[in-house]
């Protein structure tokens, strides 16, 4: 059977890796200092790890209001009169990359640790799952604005288009995830993402018609990882929608 | 028919996966009356002939538990797949989805009365009194979930099982302000479970918030 493994994985992927980055603050232009202990860091780390057995349990909505908006208030309020452009990074590359672009801009900038936009991250997935998309895709859509290479981020936006049936939009985004995974995913997962992001654009080829494409990204899923369990039910799908079409006075 | 008979029947597994498939980001009360309602009044036609005491089971190790206990007290049983309750399951979270704790709440308690060594279905339980502030039985669920996790769950679940116990547990014990007795539940999970970087964290957090109490 088909989606309901595509539902399995995206929880587990979710879940994968919740030990967050540890990354100190850093000053994005020469002469900023970096601020020190705007929130209680160990707090915030309680509160994600918190929320994320909440989510784990089925409880969406008290993940939402006992954790991830206390997060995201607590690091509002710190930072909200700073004149300072804040990203919240997974990946030690993404302070470079995004440090880089700030001081292209003329910015100052300060990278902090990945809790800030992985509160918002997960709000935003709770949000999808008692089926509010459009507050799901506005948290969303600031998450990514704190971290603008995050694969995770983005694929979960694209999930929401793919729920909402706009092929598109989320294909655009499930290739420009699968182009940042290996340089930007949280360390460790990177072929987990890329995995994902795969697994992403070939669902849609396999929506819209392109079942040839679909089944040439599931083999080479799986010639990556042979234990790639999603790949291999999406290629007994095509297998069973060849079979249809195929059939004589269907 | 035999006491034990853990063989899942083939079209409710099918339908519980549709049911899982439609649960992600779809519309609730179409998770419900579409799948989850149908597929246990599907099951509980297929048990209404049985006059014996009913468990469900995930693994032979559960379903000879159930059947050992039952010798103690005399009582006959029939033990048969866990899929009732996983539906059960998936049904307390749509039910929790469209904000009806009450109902979530009595699908997890019917869920338990049928595989009360389900450290999952524990576990979720004891989040819903936590969530509905009945601290002595999300304690008491709690600390079930544990010795379940610990003995009774599939292999491939026992960690995850495991880790999701002994943390709400240790998250109830933090939430009360029951410092020392968070720190041993983290140690004992960590002793169950060395890899366990939350864990770990946990005691980090418990040691800054005794610090700060002036322990």
């Amino acid at each position: 059977m088909r989606a309901g493994v595509f539902a399995v994985l995206v929880l587990s992927c979710l879940f994968a890796g919740t030990g967050l980055v540890k990354a100190q603050e850093r000053e994005g232009t020469a002469g900023q200092p970096a601020p020190a202990d705007k929130v209680d860091q160990e707090e915030m780390r309680h509160l994600i790890r918190e929320g994320l057995q909440l989510l784990k349990s089925g409880q969406p909505r008290q993940a939402i209001d006992n954790d991830f908006d206390k997060i995201i208030a607590a690091y509002e309020a710190a930072y909200k009169h700073g004149k300072v452009q804040v990203y919240s990074i997974a990946n030690p590359a993404e302070a470079l990359a995004y440090m880089a672009m700030a001081a292209k801009d003329g910015k100052h900038a300060v990278a902090l640790d990945d809790t800030w936009a992985y509160a918002l991250y997960f709000k935003g997935y709770a949000l999808v799952e008692v089926g509010d998309l459009a507050g799901g895709e506005a948290v969303l859509q600031q998450a990514q604005a704190m971290a603008p290479f995050n694969p995770q981020i983005m694929m979960e936006r694209a999930n929401i288009h793919k729920l909402r049936k706009e092929w598109p939009q989320a294909m655009e985004l499930y290739q420009e995830a699968a182009g940042f995974a290996s340089g930007f995913a949280r360390p460790g997962l990177e072929a987990d993402m890329e995995a994902k992001a795969n697994h992403g654009i070939a669902y849609i080829d396999s929506e819209t018609g392109k079942l040839d494409e679909a089944e040439a990204i599931y083999k080479k899923c799986l010639e990556k990882n042979p234990q790639d369990g999603y790949a291999k039910n999406e290629l007994q799908y095509i297998a069973e929608q060849r079979a249809k079409q195929a059939r004589p006075g269907r | 028919m035999p006491v034990i008979d853990l063989a899942p029947d083939p079209l409710l597994a099918d339908a519980l996966q549709e049911g899982l498939a439609a649960l992600r980001g779809g519309n609730a009360r179409l998770a419900l009356d579409g799948y989850f309602n149908k597929i246990i009044a599907a099951y509980q036609a297929r048990y209404r002939d049985i006059r014996e005491r009913l468990y469900c089971a995930r693994t032979q190790a559960e379903a000879s538990r159930y059947l050992q206990e039952a010798a103690g007290r005399q009582q006959s049983v029939r033990i048969v797949e866990a899929g009732l309750v996983q539906a059960y399951a998936y049904r307390a979270y749509e039910l929790m989805v469209l904000n009806d704790m009450s109902g979530a709440v009595e699908s997890l308690e019917r869920a338990r009365d049928l595989s009360p060594g389900n450290a999952d279905i524990l576990s979720r339980l004891a989040v819903l009194y936590k969530a509905r502030q009945k601290v002595p039985q999300a304690l008491e669920t709690y600390q079930a979930a544990v010795l379940a996790a610990s003995e009774l769950s599939p292999p491939d679940r026992r960690w995850e099982e495991l880790h999701d116990a002994y943390h709400g547990l240790g998250g109830m014990f933090l939430a009360m302000g029951r410092l020392d007795e968070a720190a041993a539940t983290y140690q004992q999970c960590l002793a169950a479970l060395p890899d366990d970087d939350d864990a770990n964290e946990e005691l980090a957090y418990i040691r800054q918030r005794q610090r700060a109490q002036g322990h």
